[in-house]
């Protein structure tokens, strides 16, 4: 009688352990996916601003951080294709420019309907008119949705 | 007699009692341990496809890394760690890479793919561990142009006077314009001290071109199965196969796989029409503004931006009619340089 309260009482612990391990553990979880994020979004940002279909160029010769405004306003209509959704995800992405005008040019659109969560970040950017030759000064407003 | 039996029932029930704690025990080692695996999975998966993504962004870089997983499979658009049962897509990248790669180590390698404006950025993922022998003219142009721009770090070989087995887990040999049309009739590639290793772990590829920038033919081979008592080459893709750009002809480098190779380049194609509409839509508007400036149009520059099939015609091209397109291209940036206008690309 004595042995079965005492294997009644150790396993009452083990299983109290196990609910106390698994919580840690979800735990965890929950703050590893919050890095895959925010890991994704970064990603984002660097793909859009190292993709053919805007970075400035000039004889193949690349200007870092730069957008073409040309090419921006033009990427909207060819960012709506299926191959880009793989690059871009549940995103929102416009270039804002900040300095001597100001204007926005939507590059991606894709919000999650119903998504949990929205991850904004902003990256700062030169955005080059090929017409004027001038660079003014923006940012890449980007959305994640998770 | 009754305090006997009652004994030895006790110790049954201990004993079963015993069997069922350390059987409990088991099972939860084993669903700690699964799940371990599953998060360690995740978690190389996920260091990989970061790199991958850097790799891809900081062009002409070469970086190593090292990776815990034992071997990882990769086709054009999915990569599998050797433990895993799942393949993790990568649709958005366009890859070269052996279709596995064993012991952990990586480099990883990106070029633009130029033809003439950059069109997409490639991304070769290999290993120190995989063998490259190069045969060739050593005064051929190509050839000189190869072996200059393989990337230091890797096992390359240019013309060895013997061709042996040092155990490596992959061979791959390239042959650049080579003077016999079957490779089994080239007396430099020995294949019996290479007769046990698997038909895909074996693979020469022949590249024909003037330059390393232009067109070129590829044909891939891949070595007979072991089980073939005279090991021989066999053709795994059309002879002759043309290919464009530095970028594309160390693609075929890369690929053990002429399967894998082509669906990269379908997708480097799909890109490339993707940005020639972009380059054109700029190109109307350039060509716009140059017409309309004030006080007086600027008709050279009007001139070369109203040219309407400078990249409409990269929309319908597959890679055997881009050498006249990327000449024409060529030739009309410069012509922008010369009359001071912005560049066509």
């Amino acid at each position: 009688m004595e042995t079965i309260a005492v294997l009644f009482v150790f396993f009452i612990l083990v299983v109290l352990g196990i609910i106390f391990y698994t919580q840690i553990a979800k735990s965890n979880i929950e703050q590893k996916t919050e890095e895959f994020s925010e890991l994704s979004a970064i990603q984002v940002a660097q793909l859009a601003t190292s993709l053919p279909e805007l970075q400035c160029s000039e004889q193949n010769i690349i200007k870092e951080n730069c957008i073409d405004s040309l090419r921006a306003a033009a990427a909207f209509q060819v960012f709506t294709r299926q191959e880009y959704f793989a690059i871009f995800g549940y995103s929102d992405i416009t270039l804002v420019e900040v300095y001597p005008g100001s204007g926005q040019i939507p590059l991606y659109s894709r919000p999650l309907p119903s998504a949990k969560s929205k991850q904004k970040s902003f990256y700062p950017i030169s955005v080059y008119d090929p017409a004027s030759t001038l660079t003014h000064f923006g940012y890449l407003e980007l959305s994640v949705y998770s | 007699m009754k305090a006997q039996v009652e004994v030895q029932f006790n110790w049954v029930i201990v004993l079963v009692a015993g069997s069922l704690i350390f059987l409990f025990f088991f099972g939860i080692v084993r669903w700690v341990q699964k799940s371990g695996d599953a998060s360690s999975s995740v978690t190389v998966s996920n260091y990989l496809d970061s790199i991958l993504t850097g790799s891809s962004v900081a062009k002409d870089t070469i970086s190593e890394f090292q990776l815990p997983a034992k071997e990882v499979h990769f086709t054009c658009t999915t990569y599998r760690l050797g433990e895993s049962e799942t393949s993790r897509q990568i649709p958005n990248k366009i890859l070269f890479a052996p279709s596995r790669i064993e012991r952990g180590r990586f480099i990883a390698w990106s070029l633009p793919w130029e033809i003439p404006f950059r069109a997409a950025n490639f991304l070769y993922l290999t290993s120190p561990e995989i063998r490259y022998v190069f045969y060739g003219d050593p005064f051929d142009p190509l050839y000189l142009e190869i072996q200059s721009a393989f990337p230091a770090g890797l096992s390359a070989e240019f013309n060895p006077q013997s061709l042996t087995n040092t155990n490596t887990f992959k061979v791959r040999v390239i042959s650049i314009n080579p003077t016999t049309s079957n490779p089994n009739a080239d007396p430099r590639i020995s294949l019996t001290p290479f007769r046990s290793m698997e038909n895909s772990d074996f693979t020469v590829l022949e590249i024909k071109g003037l330059e390393l920038s232009r067109d070129a033919q590829l044909t891939f081979y891949e070595k007979t199965p072991p089980a073939v008592s005279v090991p021989s080459l066999r053709t795994i893709s059309p002879v002759d196969e043309p290919t464009f750009g530095k970028a594309a002809i160390f693609g075929a480098i890369f690929s053990d796989s002429f399967e894998d190779y082509s669906c990269s380049m379908a997708k480097a194609l799909a890109r490339m029409r993707n940005v020639a509409e972009i380059y054109d839509s700029r190109r109307a508007s350039l060509a716009l503004h140059y017409g309309n400036l004030l006080p007086t149009p600027d008709i050279s520059c009007e001139g070369v931006y109203a040219q309407p099939n400078l990249f409409s015609g990269y929309l319908t091209t597959d890679l055997q009619t881009l050498t006249g397109l990327s000449n024409v291209l060529e030739s009309q940036n410069t012509d922008a340089q010369r009359a001071s206008c912005s560049l066509l690309y």
